[in-house]
């Protein structure tokens, strides 16, 4: 496990890197993309568990906080999806450089599969995305976030205007909610040329079509579910990790028998 | 300018934390380590240990937070010991860590939240560099006066009358309701580490802090609105140990609707000023090597 700050000086951004743990074949590098709020928390555990199976595997593994979030500098206040994006092709930069790879996997859960997507879109270094639960809905997930909210400060005896637009302890900017509000089935990102795979835990019409609009477009996409508990937006006071082993095998499937390598 | 580094230590390197530098030219204070809450790794609920370590470090305090072997960025011990004895092995260690740094100390501060708090106080019990303990939601013991604001105004309110007939027929009736089976697979897939707390004997925790008071460790506890089997209300703290001689050496604040993990942006605020004050005003004698031991009762933090 080698963590480390990267990126700019001014606002490092904070990674860690897995070298592979065997050499089982030519090399894959991937790069993990969180989801945001408290969604982050959530994963956190997943991800390790994803990542040690990768680099047993025999992959090289980055992943990585976005700009004011985990580790990485600033605050969560200050944090545009525009930044994020550029936090991710920052991230491939330093991936690529680490290990020499002229190709890299991208890996996004959630939001950061919709990140992800929108990140590499025109770059020819990232040769197969894998959009694990993505958020294609943007104002269903603002939607979503914004009832949980408004609950939770029902049951605490807030009124639902009280403390802050956050969810689950992370604020959800007006800036960010316009941006979801936004987002579409239409209005994702084309992926033509690129090896998408889309992994659900559990059937998804929407991502379904989304797959179908991309073989479309001339990816080479798929959809694949994995039978798994997959209730990222699910929170309690106490904190607590979600580890969906069938997807998490699913989606090793996915990455190192694609043939991408670095 | 605060500035932040990535530290790994412990016999293999296995372990991992992140230590925030205060700014070249702040005066220096005491370091700060903070300490897991269950399996949030090292950033803290809802990246609470984040905005405090910046704050604190901001006025002047270096401050680590590491993730215990097997949690977050950690890697697993090798050997068997039990998670709650090696939490303080780990943090010794994280303490001989920093320590040993340019410009290091031989006296510390720890935080943590619900089971941060308590190997907190099982450190602080076991290593004399702790002269300043910060726990969020700490062990807490019900008094008399817990019984009466429990009961006290709900014995005269309709509404409470109705919820308590409601919940009980609720109880009662889903007691009553065939289970749905839960499948092999979500029962395999779905894991949520549970963290089951087992509050010590009353008696045990008082000689503990009757130990740590006599040592002129300084004490901030902070509790949430979600311990309220246990506690509700700041001056319940002071009256549940009227054998302990606090003296101004405890601080306690209670942060009312606040989840266990301060969820709430405001409620981190609150739990963020309740630290830097504390840090401001309690801890400043620490600073120019002061032990004394004061008298006095404890200090009771305006609640909200």
């Amino acid at each position: 496990v080698n963590p480390f700050f990267f990126g700019s000086s001014k606002s490092p951004l904070y990674g860690v890197y897995h070298p592979p743990k065997s050499a089982v074949g030519p090399a894959t590098a991937v790069l993990l993309c969180y989801p945001m709020g408290a969604e982050y928390m959530r994963c956190h555990r997943a991800f390790r568990q994803l990542t040690t199976l990768l680099v047993k595997g025999g992959a090289h593994v980055l992943r990585f906080d976005y700009f004011g979030t985990g580790d990485s500098a600033g605050d969560a206040t200050e944090a545009t999806f525009a930044r994020w994006r550029e936090d991710i092709s920052t991230a491939i930069e330093e991936l690529r450089e680490m290990c020499q790879a002229e190709r890299v996997t991208v890996v996004g859960l959630r939001f950061g599969a919709t990140l992800a997507a929108q990140a590499v879109a025109g770059r020819p270094d990232v040769e197969h995305l894998v959009l694990w639960d993505p958020i294609i809905d943007g104002p269903a997930y603002v939607r979503e976030m914004l009832v949980t909210h408004a609950a939770e400060q029902a049951a605490r005896g807030r009124g639902a205007g009280d403390g802050t637009a956050g969810v689950h302890g992370f604020p959800l900017l007006k800036s960010q909610r316009d941006e979801l509000n936004a987002m579409t089935l239409p209005t994702w990102p084309s992926s033509a040329a690129r090896r998408v795979d889309v992994v659900r835990s559990s059937p998804s019409d929407e991502a379904e079509a989304l797959a179908t609009r991309l073989m479309a477009e001339g990816s080479a996409a798929s959809y694949s579910v994995y039978p798994s508990n997959g209730n990222w937006a699910e929170s309690d006071a106490f904190g607590s990790a979600l580890i969906p082993q069938g997807i998490i095998q699913g989606i090793i499937g996915k990455v190192l028998e694609s043939g991408v390598t670095a | 300018v605060i500035r932040e580094k990535v530290l790994k230590f412990g016999p293999t390197r296995g372990l991992v934390g992140v230590l925030t530098e205060p700014p070249p030219d702040a005066a220096p204070r005491l370091p700060v380590i903070f300490l897991n809450s269950g399996i949030l790794h090292h950033v803290g609920a809802s990246r609470l240990y984040v905005r405090i370590a910046r704050k604190l470090a901001e006025m002047g305090h270096p401050c680590f937070r590491f993730d215990f072997s097997g949690i977050g960025d950690s890697e697993p011990r090798r050997d068997t010991l039990a998670a709650a004895e090696s939490a303080v092995v780990e943090t010794r260690e994280a303490m001989d860590l920093i320590g040993a740094r340019k410009g290091g100390s031989d006296r510390f501060i720890l935080i943590g939240l619900c089971s941060g708090a308590d190997m907190a106080f099982k450190t602080a019990q076991v290593d004399e560099r702790v002269v300043g303990l910060v726990q969020l939601d700490p062990f807490a013991y019900r008094t008399t006066g817990y019984w009466l604001r429990h009961y006290g105004f709900k014995l005269f309110s309709v509404r409470a009358w109705r919820r308590f007939v409601t919940v009980r027929y609720a109880r009662w009736r889903d007691a009553r309701a065939p289970q749905p089976p839960v499948s092999e697979d979500e029962a395999a897939t779905y894991v949520a580490p549970e963290y089951r707390r087992r509050f010590p004997p009353r008696e045990q925790v008082a000689e503990a802090m009757r130990t740590l008071v006599g040592r002129g460790v300084r004490l901030l506890h902070v509790f949430s609105d979600e311990q309220t089997d246990h506690i509700n209300h700041a001056a319940q703290y002071l009256n549940a140990f009227p054998d302990v001689p606090f003296g101004n050496q405890l601080a306690v604040a209670y942060v009312k609707h606040s989840a266990h993990t301060f969820t709430e942006l405001s409620d981190q605020d609150r739990v963020i000023d309740l630290v830097s004050s504390w840090s401001a005003s309690a801890l400043a004698p620490l600073d120019a090597g002061s032990s004394t031991v004061a008298s006095g009762r404890g200090v009771e933090l305006a609640a909200r």
